[in-house]
């Protein structure tokens, strides 16, 4: 235990978000309440605050614990983890983050009760807020293991004091606090990744990299230092993250309301160039961290869960451990704001308002949803403590997002039949179930967390014969609806 | 080995970022929705 870092990691994080959260909260309460203030930040946020939190949001426990895991089987390849979150960042602010933007949406259900109906709306509803919780139960866990590598603390002990710092990242102000911290955070973290990469390298026999390319070239593992890896691992694991990760998170409400919360639709095309590099970069930084731990054998004994943290605690000097693991911890938080944010915005508007208060004033909304990010995160740290596997829990949690992403572009573009897209999403869902608790994979003599092809062939094959067979409504954006949609939302927009 | 990750990546990253804001431009003037619908 190392109790220097451990104080000036839990001072910076205290001091940050509470100075931060505050000042915004401070500021905010001079103006006028205006709708959507709380979860969308008044849909005024400017393009790096915008920028910064897309990148952010997607990058939790997977991106740090997980790369460094990663790069230990697969190599320099790796970093198609964070590739693959390149791509989606793409897709979210050139097509579906645009979109939720111009339909001047709260949550992403919204746009499944304008394409198919009400009963459409609250399945998903239930079903989106479900995933993102039990993701906030999986980064609850990564706080946990973060605080334990540093305090020798028992993990359920770190997801309480991680989940509770989580709790005032988000409900003193916010989608405007989550956005403002993480521009502060963002910096910081990249100022710690680019000293720990030159200190690290100075520790190294040579005062460079060299020895690292060495180790794995005289074993006869170059590949293992090309980001493209062998033919196998190129399409096993980097076509693989792409498929898994594209198809299910672009139209999560946790990416999707960063970008109903920016100024206008120009902000997200904007916020493109700076998201994406920041993402993907970060895994250059933690594949390299992870290729060197494997080559030095105090560190590599360890195994690949820990060997990169505690080189990184041994190798560097206290001050810089400090600042790295703060800001990994506070990319963790990052993720926890949101993944407890988005569902408590779905339950209050898409729920509480939709179903029994459509009249609820704006701080009666925000008052419902602080209670619930509350009491979300709460639950989620008793859950962590069960410590369920990560990646086959988010294999099967993203895989339930899968047929929202078809069923929305088909109504978008193609037809829309409330009949398809309810049977398309209970098969996918069935689907994805009985792969990960039955024995179907074994009867089928495949892999098991194949869940995201699997829910993906269902979703395709449902939904386009469905939509060749049943008679519907033709695709949103070439109907009136979406016209007079449109008037009425530049209306809105010249008035406010 | 660092520079060697870190360059292709960044090229690969940009690469990416050019052809999907390429692929969203020529559907933007195919796409009847036009720039006077964004909400400014």
């Amino acid at each position: 235990m190392n109790t220097g870092i451990l104080i000036a990691v839990l001072i910076y994080e205290i001091g940050i978000i509470l100075g931060v959260g505050l000042w915004i909260a401070r500021r905010e309460a001079k103006h006028p309440k205006r709708e959507g203030d709380f979860a969308l930040a008044g849909r005024d946020l400017p393009v790096p605050v915008v920028a910064i939190t897309l990148a952010l949001t997607v990058l939790g426990t997977a991106h740090i614990l997980g790369v460094f895991e990663m790069a230990w089987v697969f190599g320099a390849a790796a970093v198609w983890f964070s590739i693959a979150h390149v791509i989606l960042l793409v897709l979210v602010c050139l097509s579906t983050g645009l979109w939720v933007r111009r339909l001047g949406l709260t949550t992403v259900p919204e746009i499944l009760d304008m394409l198919y109906g009400r009963g459409t709306r609250l399945l998903v509803s239930c079903t989106m807020a479900g995933v993102i919780f039990g993701i906030l139960t999986i980064e609850t866990q990564g706080i946990g293991i973060i605080i334990s590598s540093m305090t020798g603390w028992t993990i359920k002990n770190g997801a309480v004091v991680g989940g509770i710092l989580g709790i005032f990242y988000v409900v003193l102000a916010g989608m405007k606090e989550i956005g403002w911290l993480n521009l502060v955070n963002a910096v910081v973290m990249y100022v710690g990744l680019i000293l720990a990469t030159i200190f690290l390298a100075f520790r190294l026999p040579g005062g460079n990299y060299s020895s690292v390319a060495e180790y794995y070239t005289s074993s006869g593992n170059d590949f293992m230092l090309s980001i493209y890896g062998t033919p196998e691992i190129f399409f096993a694991f980097a076509v693989g993250s792409v498929i898994a990760v594209v198809f299910s998170q672009s139209i999560n409400q946790m990416l999707m309301q960063p970008c109903m919360s920016a100024a206008s639709e120009k902000t997200i095309r904007k916020a493109l160039w700076i998201a994406a590099p920041l993402n993907g970069m970060f895994g250059v930084f933690a594949v390299v961290i992870g290729l060197t731990a494997k080559t030095i054998p105090e560190f590599a004994a360890l195994g690949p869960k820990v060997a990169a943290t505690t080189m990184l605690i041994n190798y560097l000097p206290t001050w810089l451990a400090a600042v790295l693991l703060a800001s990994f911890l506070a990319a963790i938080l990052s993720t926890f704001a949101m993944t407890s944010l988005a569902p408590a915005t779905i339950v209050t508007i898409d729920i509480y308002k939709n179903l029994y208060r459509p009249n609820a004033s704006e701080a009666e909304l925000t008052k419902v949803m602080r209670i619930l990010i509350v009491g979300l995160a709460i639950v989620a740290m008793s859950v962590a403590a069960f410590l369920p596997p990560i990646l086959a829990a988010m294999n099967w949690l993203f895989s339930w997002l899968v047929p929202v992403f078809w069923v929305v572009v088909f109504g978008l573009y193609w037809k829309r039949s409330s009949a398809v897209a309810v049977t398309t999403l209970i098969a996918a869902w069935t689907a994805n179930s009985l792969w990960s608790f039955t024995s179907l994979p074994t009867l089928l003599n495949m892999q098991d967390g194949l869940n995201p092809y699997v829910t993906l062939a269902v979703t395709l094959f449902v939904s386009i014969l469905g939509n060749l067979l049943v008679k519907g409504k033709p695709g949103f954006f070439s109907s009136t609806e979406y016209q007079a949609r449109l008037k009425d939302q530049s209306t809105t927009n010249a008035s406010a | 080995m660092f520079w060697s990750i870190f360059f292709n990546s960044l090229i690969l990253i940009f690469a990416i970022i050019i052809v999907g804001w390429g692929i969203s431009r020529l559907f933007d003037n195919r796409s009847t929705t036009n720039k006077t619908t964004e909400t400014e």
